[in-house]
């Protein structure tokens, strides 16, 4: 008579077996399909590309999170590591009249119950369309986001601030999870699209404008603005005071003084523009205000602001001024030096101030620190203004591990080494060393925060080693 | 002419296994089985017909599969075994649909790899499979993915209707083919494709089924689901006959 095998080894050998069977089974499926599957997101990504940008002259990938020998040949700004998480692909787009055009592809945090991979189509600072291709989101989140997909069109198009129930107004449960989590979604890649598109690479009219930096105080920098005059435009002048109440460069406002100016264009009209009595509709919106630099952002035969020269009663003299404005604007986009903008201060015997701050404004921050000179410690720290987000740098400076997609254990041991102040204080000589972006210990998917927090702490401890 | 008749009675058989799941023992309208799918998978017709398609697939693999292993595993472990095969089966489903058919696949999302926990699958291996032949087992497949099917269909063509004011049938291969008929698209009640709509279309529909059925099926010595799926079909006086002849 056989006899039977025991149950501590049939048992395991039943399952074991089945579970091979099954994994190879599997295996080969997912060896068969798996290209067949890539394939199939990329040409979704072509024809969204296609159908948001119709009649497009050809596009290029500009970055690959996953892969970095992808690059911009016109870099502006690297994707900051905030962004990482979202932000998977970028193409730049030839429009069918030669004006650029961006299309994201793109993750959100999770919504209704997971995450959506979206492709997101960007034109003159608006989405013009947005559509999914993948990602763990249930059915009722992909039909509630397909559903707003319906709404956005070149016609329909949404911009940073806009709210997204405007656009779905029978949005259920499903969808007010959904929404909120691609809003966020597209806020992100338009705040990225100013980094990537802002300048306009068709050189047909440029402003040669020297930019020089009057005063650096706590809270303004003053600049001197000299546009050189050509055939197209009148040459000018100015003192430009900006406001860094936004600790973000590129979208502060700012306030224009003229020093010098020829305003005789159309008998005299060009003064009347410069002075702000002009009744067109460039005075109107560009003179004699407070505006956010970022409005001087498109370049000068753009759609959507060349209308208002057109229409000036001294166009020369109107195309001047916002050139010399999108010189200012160029100029701090691209700033390779961005040390002449931040600032360091005595305010006390025993307080400091410092400011970091970046043309995007991610790592931008700004603190006050009070200092025992004899112990050489960061005794308090106090911070004033940041441009960390919610769930990443935002939460590490409260002293909070981030909830998102930081690197938990470096995270923490930044909070602990960097931040937290028990005891005597934190030693100043921990900020000694100069650092940058990617260095290990600020390295920890917060990183921009942590290395604007970390440089404005090293700022005061250069100062007082400097003191010393 | 006894064995034709018994050939007969045993083909009788068969059909009653098929149409059970059909009709009296409807995994949806009746034993209200696998509903996280349903609501979802019922937006559109064609979502509805590509998850008839994966219950299908799934059903008649594991079924097929479990009938031919019963001899070998064990009582003790006869559950795990079995949840693996159908999470394997449902795993191949979804890579199939997500490199053949991607639009349905973004579509109907999560709710192709909740099919392994769909009670219809594991109710049907545990309490049919596991104790029936191969081709009984399979008949069983193929009647209750139809039963899940046509209730799925049903309750879509009706949502669809009224949510968009028409149809819409998308090539599942190509998403970019596809036919629209919207007579009322003006007048089309959006909340009937999204989750409300698809309760109370699904409550509708358990109505109007249990209200058909009612009056044709006897509730009183319907003890089986042979005799009952039978009456139905009127086939049931047949049956009797040649049972009565046979013993």
């Amino acid at each position: 008579m056989k006899k039977k095998l025991s149950n501590y080894i049939l048992f395991p050998l039943i399952l074991g077996g089945t579970g091979i069977i099954c994994a190879g089974a599997l295996a080969g499926i997912n060896y068969a399909v798996a290209g067949i599957i890539e394939g199939n997101k990329t040409s979704n990504i072509t024809k969204k590309i296609g159908s948001f940008f119709k009649g497009n002259k050809g596009y290029e990938i500009i970055y690959d999170s996953s892969d970095a020998s992808v690059k911009d040949e016109h870099p502006i700004t690297e994707t900051p590591a905030e962004f990482d998480s979202h932000i998977l692909r970028c193409y730049r787009v030839t429009t069918s009249d030669d004006k650029l055009g961006l299309v994201y592809h793109a993750k959100t945090d999770k919504g209704y119950s997971g995450e959506l991979e979206l492709v997101i189509g960007i034109f003159e600072a608006s989405v013009i369309g947005v559509a999914s291709v993948g990602g763990s989101e249930d059915t009722l989140g992909v039909n509630a986001m397909n559903t707003l997909a319906g709404y956005l069109s070149w016609e329909n198009k949404f911009s940073s601030g806009d709210d997204m129930n405007d656009f779905a107004l029978n949005a259920g449960a499903s969808a007010k999870a959904t929404f909120p989590v691609v809003q966020s979604l597209m806020e992100i890649v338009l705040a990225d699209e100013v980094n990537r598109i802002a300048i306009d690479t068709s050189g047909k009219i440029s402003a040669e404008v020297d930019v020089k930096v009057l005063e650096n105080n706590a809270d303004s920098i003053k600049f001197e603005l000299d546009s050189k005059s050509n055939t197209n435009y009148v040459s000018m002048k100015s003192h430009v005071t900006m406001s860094l109440n936004t600790l973000t460069l590129k979208n502060a406002n700012v306030t224009v003084e003229m020093v010098e100016y020829d305003g005789g264009e159309n008998g005299g009209e060009g003064t009347k523009v410069i002075e702000g009595t002009a009744e067109d509709d460039f005075t109107k919106k560009y003179i004699g205000k407070e505006l956010a630099l970022s409005t001087f952002r498109r370049a000068v035969d753009h759609s959507s602001v060349a209308p208002d020269f057109e229409n000036s009663v001294a166009k020369n003299t109107a195309q001047g001024y916002y050139l010399m404005m999108n010189g200012l604007y160029n100029y701090l986009n691209t700033a390779s030096n961005i040390s002449q903008f931040c600032y360091v201060g005595k305010t006390s015997d025993t307080e400091y101030r410092s400011r970091y701050v970046t043309s995007e404004g991610f790592a931008s921050i700004d603190l006050k620190a009070t200092v025992d000179q004899t112990s050489k410690y960061f005794t308090k720290i106090e911070i004033l203004a940041h441009s960390g987000t919610d769930g990443y740098g935002k939460d590490m400076l409260e002293g909070q591990k981030p909830g998102a997609n930081t690197i938990a254990d470096k995270v923490n041991e930044f909070i602990e080494n960097y931040i937290k102040i028990t005891g005597e204080g934190l030693p100043i000589e921990k900020f000694s060393e100069s650092r940058v972006v990617t260095d290990d210990i600020l390295h920890n998917g917060a990183s921009y925060t942590s290395f604007g927090y970390y440089t404005a702490l090293h700022q005061i401890a250069e100062l007082l080693g400097g003191n010393n | 002419m006894e064995e034709n008749k018994v050939k007969e009675k045993k083909g009788c058989k068969k059909l009653g296994i098929f149409l059970t799941g059909i009709i009296k023992e409807n995994p949806v309208l009746v034993m209200l089985l696998g509903l996280c799918p349903v609501v979802p998978a019922t937006t559109s017709i064609i979502n509805a017909i590509m998850m008839f398609f994966a219950v299908l697939f799934v059903l008649f693999f594991s079924n097929l599969i479990i009938s031919s292993i019963k001899k070998i595993v064990p009582n003790e472990i006869r559950i795990p075994v079995y949840i693996v095969i159908i999470a394997t089966l449902v795993t191949i489903i979804d890579l199939l649909l997500k490199a053949f058919a991607p639009a349905v696949s973004n579509s109907l999302g999560v709710f192709i790899p909740l099919i392994t926990v769909n009670c219809i699958i594991l109710g049907r291996a545990e309490a049919f499979a596991s104790k029936n032949s191969i081709v009984d087992s399979l008949l069983d497949a193929l009647g209750m993915a139809l039963g899940f099917g046509l209730a799925c269909l049903s309750i879509a063509i009706f949502r669809e209707f009224l949510g968009t004011g028409g149809f819409t049938l998308t090539n599942p291969f190509n998403s970019e083919q596809s036919i629209s008929w919207l007579p009322l698209k003006d007048f089309a009640m959006p909340v009937m494709v999204q989750g409300i709509g698809g309760f109370l279309s699904f409550g509708l529909a358990i109505g109007v089924f249990t209200l058909c059925i009612k009056s044709k099926v006897p509730t009183k010595n319907s003890d089986t689901a042979l005799k009952a799926s039978f009456n139905t079909l009127h086939d049931i006086v047949e049956c009797k006959r040649l049972d009565k002849e046979v013993k």
